[in-house]
């Protein structure tokens, strides 16, 4: 039982946590890169 | 006051209920959009009468791309 | 006489005959209730050839179908080759224009937990019960990518019980989604959410790729195939490569993953209460599944302006689309203006991304 009880809480941290990190990359990555004009094409093609 | 009418998602009109003139109550049904293999059914916003359609069916709407306006 | 011992019907069990009628049903329920008919087609024929006596068709090291499955299951290229092309059918608007609702998606692995603890109760080893439990994904392909390295013996249940339950999502979720919702919440109408740009879908499956596969590197079959598709569609500089993937090769590695699933399952692998166990099991992930996704839905609620419409909660059950059109036809009959099929599609995105790091996880722990 003991396994299965570490495998439960790891699996389900495991999840929020990759799902939040995935959330705050979706959140920077709308701050950086997002416009409101979805096809006016980029003045630099990096951005870095 | 003119209302238009925009899509909700993006689709294709399958069939349009009204036509130039008429005159709809609010949640009349104005067109069927078909989308990911569903029939969704877009009602009127508002009560008056039709000034405009914009799609007939077999047209690809986007998301908020005009459908008809309202007066 | 020689000729009569090489007869294959001299050969026939009983148990063959009862995979015969399971393999003519899942044919029947595929072709005429178009029960996810993409799948279930060949797997119920893969059921049948298998279970002819003498054929040799799944033979180690010799048969046709055994090699369909070695080379393209067993070594774990179907599965990936499939996400492949699911990325690149997939528009992660939806998700992006509004993040927080990829939370739902991680809440709809609770069925996946749930489950896993349940079956290791009734008996079940830990890698089984993981095998078990991630069919509450509702995500074919990464259950079939588990179970093949954890439980191959259990192999063929679980996508059997993935996919038929995924055909029956319109008739499972609702139940639940009402029960734990009410008419007002039903009704709410969700807030229009920004457009997204071709940037942000063009930089979103690298920064995905990295994000996840840096924290679950199990997971880097799946969703490198599933974002690498998705960057041949939003890169828009590759439409030969996104139209093979989204079709041809789609189309090829479903035909070889039906039949090679089906071939598993004899009479010997199948007919045991362990699969009954299973399909109960099953039924019970997704309903746990749904019942969070909409419970997280709730709960958020309690802590925003914008509500969620708590019924697109239960489309982190990632049988895409279908989950979310379930959601979406809900949310009309509470309010003829309520348009959640959009807004059901994130959910529905993150929990296809939920159900590979859980299944990334189970394999980290349990390999």
């Amino acid at each position: 039982m003991d396994t299965a009880t570490s495998v439960f809480i790891n699996g389900i941290s495991g999840v929020f946590t990759g799902i939040a990190v995935l959330y705050l990359m979706m959140k920077m990555l709308a701050r950086v890169v997002g416009r409101p004009a979805p096809d006016a094409p980029p003045a630099v093609s990096k951005t870095d | 006051m003119a209302e238009e009418v925009l899509a909700p998602l993006a689709g294709t009109v399958l069939s349009v209920a009204v036509t130039v003139g008429a005159t709809v109550e609010e949640d009349d049904e104005l067109l069927v959009l078909e989308a990911m293999k569903m029939e969704t059914v877009i009602y009127a916003p508002s009560e008056g009468e039709v000034t405009a359609v914009l799609v007939k069916a077999g047209d690809q709407v986007e998301e908020d791309d005009p459908l008809a306006t309202i007066d | 006489m020689a000729f009569l011992d090489q007869l294959g019907i001299l050969s026939v069990t009983p148990g063959a005959v009862v995979m015969w009628v399971i393999s003519l049903t899942l044919i029947y329920l595929a072709i005429s209730k178009q029960y996810e008919p993409l799948l279930l087609l060949p797997i119920g024929f893969g059921i049948l050839i298998a279970n002819l006596p003498l054929t040799g068709l799944m033979t180690p090291g010799e048969g046709l179908i055994w090699r369909f499955y070695h080379y393209g299951v067993e070594w774990e290229v179907i599965p990936p080759l499939i996400f492949l092309g699911l990325g690149a059918h997939t528009d992660f608007g939806p998700l992006l224009s509004q993040p927080r609702l990829i939370f739902l998606g991680a809440a709809a692995q609770g069925g996946v937990y749930v489950t896993f603890f349940a079956a290791h109760a009734f008996g079940f080893t830990l890698q089984e019960s993981a095998s078990i439990g991630i069919i509450g994904g509702a995500d074919g392909p990464t259950a079939i990518f588990l179970a093949a390295q954890l439980a191959p013996h259990l192999l063929g249940a679980c996508a059997v019980a993935a996919y038929s339950y995924m055909a029956l999502v319109p008739i499972i979720q609702p139940p639940i989604m009402r029960l734990l919702t009410t008419k007002e919440e039903r009704a709410i109408r969700m807030k229009k959410a920004r457009k997204v740009g071709a940037r942000e879908k063009l930089v979103f499956p690298i920064a995905a790729t990295m994000v996840i596969v840096l924290l679950v590197p199990a997971s880097a079959p799946l969703i490198a195939m599933f974002m690498l598709g998705n960057l041949f569609r939003e890169s828009k500089v590759v439409d030969r490569l996104t139209d093979t993937a989204q079709n041809a090769l789609m189309n090829i590695v479903t035909m070889f993953l039906g039949i090679s699933v089906g071939a598993t399952m004899s009479a010997a692998t199948f007919l045991r209460t362990d699969v009954l166990f299973i399909f109960a099991l099953g039924l019970v992930a997704f309903a746990v599944s749904t019942a969070s996704g909409v419970l997280l839905a709730k709960l958020m609620n309690l802590f925003t302006a914008d509500k969620i419409n708590p019924l697109i909660g239960a489309a982190g059950v990632s049988a895409v689309p279908m989950a979310a059109r379930v959601a979406h036809k809900m949310g009309a009959e509470a309010n003829k203006k309520n348009y959640l099929l959009m807004f059901a599609m994130g959910p529905n995105l993150s929990g296809v991304i939920g159900t590979v790091i859980a299944a990334g996880i189970f394999l980290t722990m349990l390999q």
